[in-house]
């Protein structure tokens, strides 16, 4: 009978002959793994290190990519045309530099011969010589586990937190906006300014990553919407709380939550649903009419005009979304977002605000005619909206969803949202 | 006929062996100068236990545990009979 040890060093001998196989093809064969310890080496951990290496930022260029899964974990063969010693070079940096590169393991092989290090890897809890601890037993795997853990999540959280507050800032920065809160105006929001929205963020934002932490623990994310809600109500009323009762990023919070969920449950396991798949799925699971209470205006004006709003974008899994992340390159592309997404989605906040059927299209019709490489014509259009009290709160939130869901796209190879 | 076991990753070893008119042990790993005692020895005793000997055995040791190299020597042993 084979025990599960037997079988990953089945699964690594394989490896091996794939790689012997594929040497027939390039010259050069380079295998990404993780080095993860104990015997489930398809941890969530194992999924999180490994995707944390966007192909496209790997230190070499390669010809094909080959992705597989096995119970030695999952793992990467690339065909490289490119000599083997200067990919090694640059390999050991990329394990040496990078914040988790000391849980990989790049193996470089040159016509079937894997080439070794001159400067052995150091243990990543002591210093000692790798290899003499892990034949000496020096650590526990509970030891091991625990640092490991602690490394990785420390390193999502804190990039996930970059990732969100730079999409909120670019967003609150964008001056003028349309009656938006700015820098410079309160907008059409006498009860707002730029500060409250400063303060709200750094309010919400630890519930995010929370919410990251739950979904890259969680077996099914089906059995855990429930806590997930939760967070996102705590996070509504720290917001309030802040805000004395002021609804700066309701929406956003709904958006955010659903994004980040979706997010650290697909990187930390296999998947069989793309990401774009999953947002819908995860999206109909928050959305089930038992779980709706129709409270919001955005329920009201679904009711009365058939204005979906902000609940129908996501059940769509964002299709406006989708579209904004084709026009959004880097921060100076914020406005034209903005407004596309302002003339093309329907946006409840917007209704509210228009209080009748035909100004609200009447405003859309306004951003259908806008020239964003006019300056006054912004400016113009931007006065128009204060002094009528419009404002466009649904746009925003997904602008910030957009520049949010382009930096993920940017890091990891596996959110795609098309 | 030389038959292997295993790999050259991190961790593992790759294993050859092959019928001799004495029973031969190499061993090169990288962590020779501190286990190259008890790789030897592992590899004795897993000799002894399956029963085999007039064979030259290499091991290319990439920091494998002794539970590996034992598990890579019996399969290279299973191959080579199951090929007699």
């Amino acid at each position: 009978m084979m025990t599960i040890s037997d079988e990953i060093l089945d699964a690594r001998e394989n490896r091996y002959l794939r790689i012997l196989k594929l040497h027939v093809r390039f010259d050069t064969l380079v295998s990404l793994k993780v080095n993860y310890p104990g015997s489930d080496k398809n941890e969530s951990l194992v999924y999180l290190i490994l995707n944390a290496f966007n192909h496209e930022c790997l230190p070499f260029s390669y010809e094909k990519v080959y992705s597989y899964e096995s119970l030695d974990g999952p793992y990467y063969l690339f065909g490289v045309n490119e000599d083997a010693k200067s990919v090694k070079k640059k390999t050991i940096e990329l394990e040496e530099t990078h914040e988790l590169g000391r849980f990989i393991d790049v193996d470089v092989y040159n016509k079937k011969e894997c080439l070794s290090r001159s400067v052995k890897r150091k243990c990543y809890l002591c210093g000692r010589i790798a290899h003499e601890c892990v034949r000496l037993k020096k650590h526990s795997f509970e030891e091991l586990n625990d640092y490991i853990n602690e490394t990785v999540i420390n390193f999502y959280l804190k990039h996930l937190y970059d990732y969100i507050d730079q999409a909120m800032m670019v967003e609150l920065d964008l001056d003028p906006k349309f009656g938006l809160v700015t820098k410079s105006t309160c907008g059409s929001h006498e009860d707002m300014d730029y500060s409250l929205m400063i303060k709200t963020k750094k309010e919400i934002i630890p519930y995010f990553l929370d919410m990251f932490k739950l979904s890259v623990k969680i077996d099914k994310y089906e059995d855990f919407v429930d806590d997930f809600r939760k967070l996102g109500l705590q996070a509504e009323q720290a917001m309030y709380k802040v805000t004395n009762h002021v609804n700066t990023y309701k929406g956003l919070i709904f958006h955010m939550g659903l994004m980040i969920s979706t997010y650290g449950y697909m990187i930390s396991r296999e998947n069989k649903l793309s990401f774009t798949e999953m947002i819908q799925r995860n999206a109909q699971l928050f959305l089930k009419p038992s779980h709706v209470k129709n409270s919001t205006f955005g329920d009201v004006a679904q009711q009365k005009y058939n204005i979906k709003g902000a609940k129908g974008e996501a059940l769509e899994a964002y299709p406006h979304v989708r579209e904004a992340l084709k026009l959004y390159n880097n921060q100076a592309d914020a406005l034209k977002v903005l407004v596309y997404l302002i003339y093309n989605i329907e946006d409840t906040n917007l209704l509210k605000r228009s209080k009748s059927l035909d100004f609200y299209k009447k405003v859309k019709k306004l951003f259908k005619e806008l020239n964003i490489n006019h300056q006054n014509q912004v400016n113009q259009l931007s006065e128009y909206c204060i002094e009528h009290r419009l404002s466009f709160g649904g746009s925003a939130d997904l602008l910030i969803v957009t520049i949010f869901i382009k930096k993920l796209m940017e890091n990891h190879k596996k959110i795609s949202f098309l | 006929m030389i038959y292997q076991a295993g790999s050259k990753e991190s961790n593992d070893c790759l294993i050859t062996i092959k019928k001799s008119n004495e029973t031969k042990i190499h061993i090169d790993s990288i962590v020779g100068h501190l286990f190259y005692d008890q790789i030897l020895q592992a590899v004795k005793e897993t000799l002894d236990d399956q029963l085999v000997d007039h064979v030259e055995v290499t091991v290319e040791d990439k920091g494998a545990l002794d539970y590996t190299i034992r598990a890579r020597l019996i399969v290279a042993i299973r191959r080579m009979k199951n090929d007699v």
